[in-house]
């Protein structure tokens, strides 16, 4: 039986100023209202469009266009209401998928911008082509009437009257378009499509058994086909609806598998049989799968196994088997119930093109939960998730297992609408002749798989990502990769995922460019992260959990977004050293131990925009680390440290390049250095007081060092809290102030004072003795 | 024995669903009309015609895995009429008589200031008929 919805809903009207093309929505059977004149130049609006018949009534004419309207759009049948008419300057807004059409625009008597009417809204989805058991609405809606047009814009043409997204439409007619004061033709809105239903009665489901040994499974072939365990044949093939047997007494048959064929269950359970798909095709199961473990599956084309669930559970039941050269998708977007479908055995695809696809339901209560907590792998080189409502029953021992060993691995995950219980668990196995690429779509706040990662990676690179390059999309909880053995062939490793629990780093080594970004996202407790000499990318800590370092930490010194970057949660280097070429706190907080801390950049091809060190907020704890700054970067770049007003140990440059270094804020240090032998600067900010205890810094025959404020007029003021004097040699000094003023600051004879200089003394420090004596006064 | 409904929205061979038994019937809708272009200055253009409705309980010759042949008639663009739709389980053309299934006219269209008129009853064939909406203007 076919239900037909034919209930006729009003219009509705909202009178308003000026005079722009109403329209309403309408259910099969009624027409929109046509788009209004616009009163003030006498413009005639467009027609309504026709309401198609149905089943009970002629279609009702759509309407003639009124008059100083510019009219919200009416109920469509089974949507709400169109798009409101528009007022004064504002331009009507358009009904949207599922309502009537939208509301013309209004008119505005003087200024610009004029307004226009808008176009019709689209209907509502209303079929589902294929077969449904549900009931059908024939909901249809009204196209939009055209808007009148004003004096100096066109005129809106009239709403369509179909729903153009899904490309399934009903023939109700399109709004005429509006007329136009100056000149212009506007198309009226376009129809909608015609359509067909068949009700038809279904056949009885049956239960069928295989019988007479090897044979074809067709759609026409009966021979082997029999109501009763080794019975006769006779029977028409299995449709949709009936359960199919092959047990012992079916002959231990070679069935030759039909491309297209399908049934509610089919168990095999007791048999020895093959299933031979010689010329591939698709294989269609609503309900149940169970085949023995003396079951053959035999391809020699590729096979799509659909397992479709109608009911609230479903099995599969493997044995282990391998579904060579199959993709396998598990579907419940045909049922109209939720469903549990519990899975004994792997299921394994050889198929290296598309895999395993678990698709879920269209919404929570056709949610689809796969249970593998008997310990199933579900086992492919790619395993897609699409974004449907779909749950995966973990337990302590089912996984998923990304088997690149056979294939490329190019998995999509859409996490958005996926959960899961259990241990989640993943096992990459990775190839050096593939790929391994998996992209994840939205964001989860639990905590995602546990991922274990080994084999070896080659040119097709091993990739976790969000939908992009280079984008966060995956949150993981532990996350070890130290099974990859080996990196060949000019690969990389390139992750970028929401960490919730530990990392495992490997010590494959390779030579690109290591991007990459982890984010320590646990709200509590303790993270690690074991490098073993794996180079990170970026490191973010975006949680509340403190993450620990187990072995010593190195971020790319090459790429020039590599940092560590803590926003929250605590960072404890927990005594190891640190290799970044940058450090930025702006939140959380971080110990730094007794490590050393090297902020390295390396990269003269490519620009550093970062700080080098830079504390703008958080808690620092600095314990007994002392920190080096090495940049060897492109002309222009800066080695800049923003101590955020602590008291540091030392701070060293390390000078390999002719790239300046620069202290933008007030720091103490207990020594302050330079190290290596180039023409550089060390800039200090006039806005900050610098203290040092021990001065360090100073040049050589031939390679000065340029100590200098930044600001001219403006000497930045350093102040020296050692017990002896500064001695130097070799600088260029300018736009400085030093304090003590007296016989403290000692620049050596050979630096040279390029003013703007207060306190400096420009002669070697005198000799103990001496200085004892002078110091007196 | 259950009752489904197919519903096809793509012209060409369609093949029977596997579960089929017996015909209740086909019903048809007719595509809808564009609407009229405007005539200018002072002149809305007219709403297009709906499509009409035709139902056959008489279809004979279906069978599970069998083939029958569709037309969906197309959504006329502005100033364009309707396409009919039909349902042939016998031959891949517009069907002649009920047994063979149903056909429903599209719309018509209309002009400037004058309104498309609906799918006739006349020119569709079922054994239940219905026209069209005429278009506003």
């Amino acid at each position: 039986m076919i239900f037909l919805r034919n209930k006729i809903l009003g219009y509705t009207y909202q009178a308003t100023s000026g005079g722009g093309g109403g329209s309403a929505g309408s259910s099969v059977g009624a027409g929109a209202t046509g788009g209004a004149g616009n009163t003030s130049t006498n413009v005639s609006g467009g027609g309504g469009g026709a309401g198609a018949a149905n089943a009970t009534t002629v279609g009702s004419a759509g309407a003639s266009p009124s008059t100083n309207a510019g009219g919200a759009g009416g109920n469509g049948g089974g949507g709400t209401g169109g798009g409101a008419g528009a007022t004064s300057s504002l331009s009507a807004v358009a009904g949207t998928a599922g309502t009537g059409g939208g509301g013309g625009g209004g008119y505005y008597n003087g200024g610009n911008p004029r307004s226009q009417a808008a176009a019709g809204g689209s209907g509502a989805t209303i079929w589902t082509a294929g077969v449904t058991t549900g009931t059908i609405l024939t909901v249809g809606f009204g196209g939009g009437g055209g808007g009148g047009g004003v004096s100096n814009s066109a005129a809106t043409t009239g709403g369509a009257s179909y729903a153009s997204g899904n490309g399934l439409y009903t023939g109700s007619g399109g709004g005429g378009a509006g007329g136009y004061p100056a000149s212009g033709i506007q198309n009226g809105g376009h129809g909608g499509d015609g359509i067909i239903v068949v009700t038809y009665n279904t056949l009885a489901p049956r239960t069928l058994y295989w019988v007479g040994g090897s044979g074809t499974w067709d759609t026409s072939t009966t021979t082997h086909w029999s109501l009763s365990s080794g019975g006769g044949g006779g029977q028409n093939p299995p449709n949709i609806g009936d359960t199919v047997i092959i047990n012992g007494s079916s002959g231990s048959p070679t069935i030759t598998m039909a491309t297209s064929l399908l049934c509610a269950s089919l168990n095999t359970t007791g048999a020895t049989c093959t299933l031979n798909f010689s010329s591939g095709g698709t294989f269609n199961i609503n309900a149940s799968l169970i085949l023995s473990a003396t079951t053959t599956w035999t391809t020699s084309s590729a096979v799509t196994l659909n397992i479709k669930p109608l009911a609230t559970t479903s099995s599969i039941t493997t044995n282990n088997i391998a579904f060579n050269n199959t993709a396998i998708n598990v579907d419940n977007t045909s049922n109209t119930n939720a469903c549990t479908t519990t899975v004994t055995g792997n299921i394994v695809s050889t198929n290296t093109a598309t895999g395993i696809t678990l698709t879920g339901g269209t919404a929570v209560g056709t949610k689809l939960t796969i249970d593998i907590s008997s310990g199933s792998q579900i086992k492919a080189p790619s395993i897609n998730i699409p974004n449907k409502y779909l749950g995966i029953t973990f337990g302590t021992t089912g996984s998923l297992y990304f088997n690149g060993a056979i294939g490329n691995i190019a998995s999509t995950i859409d996490n958005t609408n996926l959960s899961y219980t259990g241990t989640p668990t993943a096992t990459v196995v990775c190839s050096s002749s593939y790929s391994q690429l998996f992209s994840f779509i939205g964001s989860q706040t639990v905590a995602g798989f546990n991922y274990t990662v080994s084999g070896t990676v080659g040119v097709g690179n091993f990739i976790m990502q969000g939908t992009g390059s280079f984008s966060n999309g995956q949150s993981v909880n532990n996350l070890d990769i130290s099974g990859i053995t080996a990196v060949t062939g000019g690969g990389t490793i390139n992750i970028f995922v929401f960490v919730y629990g530990n990392f495992v780093g490997t010590n494959a080594s390779y030579s690109a460019i290591k991007y990459g970004s982890l984010v320590f996202s646990a709200p509590s407790g303790t993270q690690t992260i074991t490098s073993n000499g794996f180079t990170f990318g970026q490191i973010n800590l975006g949680g509340g959990s403190t993450v620990q370092l187990i072995d010593d930490l190195t971020c790319d010194t090459t790429w020039f977004n590599s940092v560590i970057n803590v926003n929250s949660g605590t960072f404890n280097a927990n005594n190891k050293n640190v290799t970044t070429p940058s450090f930025i706190m702006s939140g959380g907080s971080t110990t730094m131990g007794s490590g050393t801390w090297y902020l390295h950049y390396n990269n003269p091809s490519h620009s550093f925009s970062n700080s080098s060190f830079s504390i703008s907020g958080g808690t620092l704890t600095i314990n007994t680390a002392n920190i080096i700054i090495e940049l060897n970067g492109a002309s222009g770049d800066y080695g800049q440290f923003y101590g955020g007003g602590y008291t540091y140990n030392t701070l060293t440059f390390n000078a390999i390049s002719n790239i300046n270094y620069y202290i933008g804020d007030t720091n103490t240090f207990s020594a302050l250095k330079s190290s290596g032998f180039a023409n550089y600067a060390i800039y200090f900010a006039a806005t900050a007081t610098i203290t040092i205890g021990t001065w360090g810094i100073t040049g050589s025959a031939g390679n000065f060092v340029t100590v200098t404020g930044d600001t001219p007029g403006t000497p930045s003021p350093l102040v020296y809290s050692g017990t002896k004097v500064v001695s130097a040699d070799y600088l260029t000094i300018a736009h400085t102030t030093v304090t003590p003023a007296t016989l403290t600051w000692y620049a050596g004879a050979n630096s040279l004072n390029s003013g703007d200089n207060f306190g400096w003394i420009f002669t070697a420090p005198p000799s103990p003795g001496n200085l004892n004596f002078l110091q007196l006064f | 024995m259950a009752t489904k409904t197919w519903v096809i929205s793509t012209s060409g061979a369609a093949t029977i669903p596997s579960d089929f038994s017996s015909v209740v019937s086909v019903e048809c809708i007719g595509a809808g009309a564009g609407g009229a272009k405007n005539g200018g200055a002072t002149a809305g253009g007219g709403g297009g015609g709906g499509g009409a409705y035709a139902k056959s309980v008489s279809v004979t010759g279906m069978t599970a895995y069998g083939t029958v042949y569709t037309n969906i008639g197309a959504g006329g663009a502005s100033a364009t009429a309707g396409g009919n739709t039909w349902f042939n389980a016998a031959s891949n053309a517009t069907p002649t008589v009920t047994s063979q299934g149903a056909l429903a006219q599209g719309g018509q269209v209309g002009g400037v200031n004058i309104a498309g008129a609906g799918g006739t009853t006349a020119a569709s064939i079922g054994d239940t008929k219905f026209a069209g909406g005429n278009g506003g203007a």
